[in-house]
C-alpha cells in the first residue's frame, strides 16, 4: 500500500531510471522536493541538470519545457497548483498544444505538465480550483486524472512515454487521502480506456480524480440504506474519452449522474452529459443529473459546501431513482 | 505620447553614437571593423536580401489579385534578417516570428521551428530549445526572432530571465523597425531603447544599425561565438524601418508620414550593399534579373502546387486520431464526397 503521493513520486524515479531524456522542472521541486514532497530525491539520484528548479515562471516553464522536447528531452514541468496554470495559459493552449500540428509534425512534443488540482484541503482559492474543462477544450492535449494510487503510477509511466502533450492533474487531497496497492515494476496503463470503479446495475457515477473516492463512499451509503445497486465508472481520461464505455454504462442502469469539482457552467460534466444524450439516449430512464461545484470562484471559506460531498451525490442518486 | 508624426521621427531616428556600423549612409564606404567575409559571401549577402524583397513584393501583388492570404513583407528589414541568418553555422537552429519567412525558405527545415503568430510566445520555447540543446550536448546555437513590439509582452521578460539563468546558447534578436502596426516605439516602452532591457536579464544587449547587413552579421557571429563559449544569451536590437503595412490587411498611411517613410529609405539596405559591391567590384550586372527570375519562378512553384486534401486538417494533432476525430474526419469527408457527386 503507499499513498498517491508515493506512486506519484515513484513513477517519477523509475521513468527517470528508464530513459535519460525525462527531466523534471518547476518551482521548488529540485532542493526542496516540491511543495507536496512528491520530487523528494530526485535531484540526489539525477542531479540539477534533470531535476531543474526554476524562476517563478509559469509561462517559461511550459514553454521551456516545448523547446526542451523539441532539443530531443522528455520535460515533466511540475505547475505547482492547476491556478496558476493560467499564468501559462497561452503557452498551453498556443506551443504546447500546437507545436506538432503547427510544424505538420516535424516537431514532437512529449511533454507532461503535472499538476495539482482540487479543493477541501484547507488551502486558499487559487491553490484549490479546477480547471479540467479549459484544458479538454483545447484541441492537442490529452488531459489525465488518476483516481487511484496505482492508477497514479501507471497513467503518469504512460503520459510520459507518451509523444503528445499530456495534462497530468492530480487530486490534492489524493496526495495523501488516497492509498492502494502499487503494482512494482514497470507498469503503464493504457491512456483512453475508463474504469469501472464499482458495478452497478441501477444508476451510474461517472467521475474523475478524487470524486470517484467520494462517489464510491455515496455509492456504498446509499446502497446500505436503500438497497439500490450504484456503479462508479472513473474516466480516468478525459482527453481521449472512452465515449464506449460511457455508453456501455448508461446502457446498462439507464440512469446517470456525473459529478465533477470544477464550477457548473461549461464543465466537463457539461460535455459528458451532451455525450450521453447524443449516443445513448434511447437508453435513458431519467434525466442526466450533474453535482458539481457552484459558479462562483473557489471560495477561502466553506469549501466543504462548495466541493460535491457524499451527501449532494446521495441527494442526487435518491431524485435520479424517483424521477 | 505624442502621435505627432514629427515627434515619431526624431523619436526613431537612429543615435549614431549607439548603434554599431561598419557600411558609411551611401554604404560606399567602410566605416567600421570589415568582417571576414569573401567576395562570394558578400554577393550572396546581396543575393539573400534582394531575393527576400522580389518574393516579399512577388507576394503582395497575387494578394492584391485575390490569389494568396494575406502576407507580411520584410522590406527595410533585409539587412537585419539575411544578415543575422548569415551569421549561422551548419548546427545552428532558427526560432522565427512570421516577418522572417521570406528569408527562411531555403533554411532547413528539421532546424527551422514554425513562425510564431502569437507575439512573443516564440521566445520562452527558443530558450527551451537552446537550454535541451546544451542538456543533450549538441552542437547549435538558437537564433531567435521578434519584433520591438514583443518586447511588451510578459513572454519576452520571462524568457530572458529564464535564460539568463539556464545561459542557454542563444541570441534574441529583436528588429526594431519602428512601428507595431500602428503604434510607434516612444509610445511601446518609455526605456530608451530595447537592448538595454538585457541588463535586467544578465546578459549583454547591443544596438546595432539594421541595415547595415556587415553589421548585423558581425555583431550576430560575435553574440553566437558567445554563445558556444557557453557563456550564455546576448540580446540584439536592430535598428530598421518597416517600410510597408504590418501585413497586407494594414494601411500604413493611417498612423505615419510618407516623409518619416522615405527618411528611412534614404539608408535602404539593398542600395546600401549596391553601392558597397560596386566600390570594391563586385557588382555583377546581371545579378538581380537572375534572382529575380529564379525568386518569381520559386513564388509560382509554390502557389501551383497542389493543396494537400482537406482532410489533412486533421492530421498532427496528435500523433494519431482519438476516436472522436477520426468520427470528425469521416463526417467531414462525407460531406465533401457527397458535395463533388452534385
Amino acid at each position: 500500500m503507499m499513498t498517491m503521493r508515493e506512486s506519484i513520486s515513484l513513477a517519477l524515479f523509475e521513468e527517470m531510471r528508464r530513459d535519460e531524456r525525462v527531466m523534471v522542472l518547476g518551482q521548488d521541486i529540485g532542493t526542496n522536493g516540491g511543495v507536496f514532497r512528491v520530487t523528494d530525491g530526485l535531484i540526489e539520484e539525477f542531479g540539477p541538470d534533470r531535476v531543474y528548479d526554476t524562476p517563478i515562471s509559469e509561462a517559461a516553464i511550459i514553454g521551456g519545457s516545448v523547446g526542451l522536447a523539441v532539443a530531443g528531452m522528455v520535460p515533466v514541468p511540475e505547475i505547482q497548483f492547476m491556478g496558476f496554470s493560467l499564468q501559462a495559459f497561452h503557452q498551453i493552449a498556443g506551443p504546447l498544444s500546437r507545436m506538432r500540428y503547427r510544424s505538420r509534425g516535424r516537431f514532437e512534443c512529449p511533454v507532461t505538465v503535472r499538476m495539482p488540482f482540487g479543493g477541501n484541503v484547507n488551502s486558499p482559492e487559487l491553490h484549490s480550483d479546477s480547471f479540467d474543462a479549459l484544458y479538454t477544450h483545447i484541441p492537442g492535449l490529452k488531459v489525465v486524472v488518476p483516481s487511484t494510487a496505482a492508477d497514479a503510477k501507471g497513467l503518469l509511466a504512460a503520459s510520459i512515454r507518451d509523444p503528445n502533450p499530456v495534462l497530468f492533474l492530480e487530486p490534492l487531497r489524493g496526495y495523501r487521502g488516497i492509498r492502494d496497492d502499487v503494482p512494482e515494476g514497470d507498469y503503464v496503463t493504457l491512456l483512453g480506456k475508463a474504469r469501472v470503479a464499482r458495478p452497478g446495475t441501477d444508476v451510474t457515477i461517472i467521475t474523475w480524480g478524487y470524486m470517484v473516492k467520494t462517489a464510491t463512499r455515496a455509492a456504498e451509503q446509499v446502497e446500505l440504506e436503500d438497497g439500490v445497486s450504484v456503479g462508479v465508472l472513473d474516466l480516468r481520461s478525459l482527453c481521449p474519452l472512452d465515449e464506449e464505455a460511457i455508453a456501455q454504462a448508461v446502457e446498462r442502469t439507464g440512469r446517470v449522474i456525473v459529478v465533477e469539482e470544477a464550477a457548473f457552467t461549461g464543465s466537463f460534466a457539461a460535455e459528458i452529459v451532451a455525450t450521453i444524450q447524443e449516443q445513448s439516449f434511447y437508453s435513458l430512464e431519467a434525466p442526466v443529473r450533474r453535482v458539481t461545484g457552484y459558479d462562483i470562484p473557489m471560495p477561502n471559506a466553506y469549501q466543504e459546501h462548495y466541493v460535491p460531498d457524499e451527501k449532494r451525490i446521495i441527494k442526487a442518486i435518491r431524485e435520479t431513482l424517483d424521477a | 505620447m505624442s502621435n505627432d508624426s514629427d515627434t515619431n521621427v526624431s523619436s526613431l531616428k537612429p543615435k549614431d553614437d549607439s548603434l554599431v556600423r561598419v557600411l558609411s549612409a551611401d554604404g560606399d564606404k567602410i566605416i567600421g571593423d570589415m568582417p571576414p567575409l569573401d567576395d562570394a559571401a558578400l554577393v550572396s549577402l546581396y543575393a539573400e536580401m534582394f531575393r527576400s524583397r522580389r518574393i516579399g513584393e512577388r507576394m503582395v501583388n497575387l494578394q492584391r489579385q485575390g490569389r494568396v492570404h494575406t502576407t507580411a513583407t520584410m522590406a527595410g528589414e533585409e539587412a537585419a534578417i539575411v544578415g543575422s541568418l548569415a551569421a549561422l553555422n551548419i548546427s545552428d537552429w532558427v526560432v522565427p516570428s512570421y516577418r522572417e519567412r521570406w528569408a527562411v525558405t531555403r533554411f532547413p527545415p528539421e532546424r527551422l521551428l514554425p513562425d510564431a503568430v502569437s507575439l512573443a510566445t516564440q521566445l520562452p520555447y527558443a530558450v527551451g530549445l537552446a537550454w535541451g540543446l546544451r542538456l543533450k550536448k549538441k552542437e547549435g546555437c538558437v537564433l531567435a526572432y521578434f519584433g520591438e513590439g514583443s518586447s511588451s509582452e510578459g513572454d519576452f521578460y520571462e524568457a530572458g530571465n529564464l535564460a539568463g539563468v539556464v545561459k542557454a546558447p542563444m541570441v534574441f534578436f529583436c528588429r526594431n523597425n519602428g512601428w507595431a502596426i500602428s503604434v510607434p516605439v516612444s509610445a511601446q516602452t518609455a526605456a530608451d531603447n530595447f537592448a538595454i532591457k538585457a541588463n535586467a536579464f544578465g546578459f549583454p544587449g547591443v544596438r546595432v544599425d539594421g541595415m547595415d547587413a556587415l553589421a548585423v552579421w558581425s555583431v550576430t557571429r560575435e553574440a553566437l561565438d558567445r554563445a558556444r563559449r557557453g557563456l550564455g544569451p546576448t540580446l540584439i536590437e536592430a535598428v530598421a524601418y518597416r517600410y510597408g503595412g504590418h501585413t497586407t490587411a494594414d494601411d500604413p498611411q493611417r498612423y505615419r508620414s510618407q516623409e518619416e517613410l522615405e527618411s528611412w529609405q534614404k539608408r535602404d539596405p539593398i542600395t546600401r550593399f549596391k553601392n558597397f559591391l560596386t566600390a570594391r567590384n563586385l557588382w555583377d550586372p546581371l545579378l538581380e534579373e537572375k534572382i529575380t527570375e529564379e525568386a518569381n519562378a520559386w513564388v509560382e512553384a509554390r502557389i501551383t502546387t497542389p493543396a494537400p486534401a482537406p482532410g489533412t486538417i486533421f492530421d498532427h494533432v496528435f500523433d494519431e486520431l482519438t476516436p472522436r476525430m477520426r468520427r470528425q474526419q469521416i463526417e467531414m469527408q462525407e460531406l465533401i464526397d457527397g458535395e463533388k457527386r452534385q
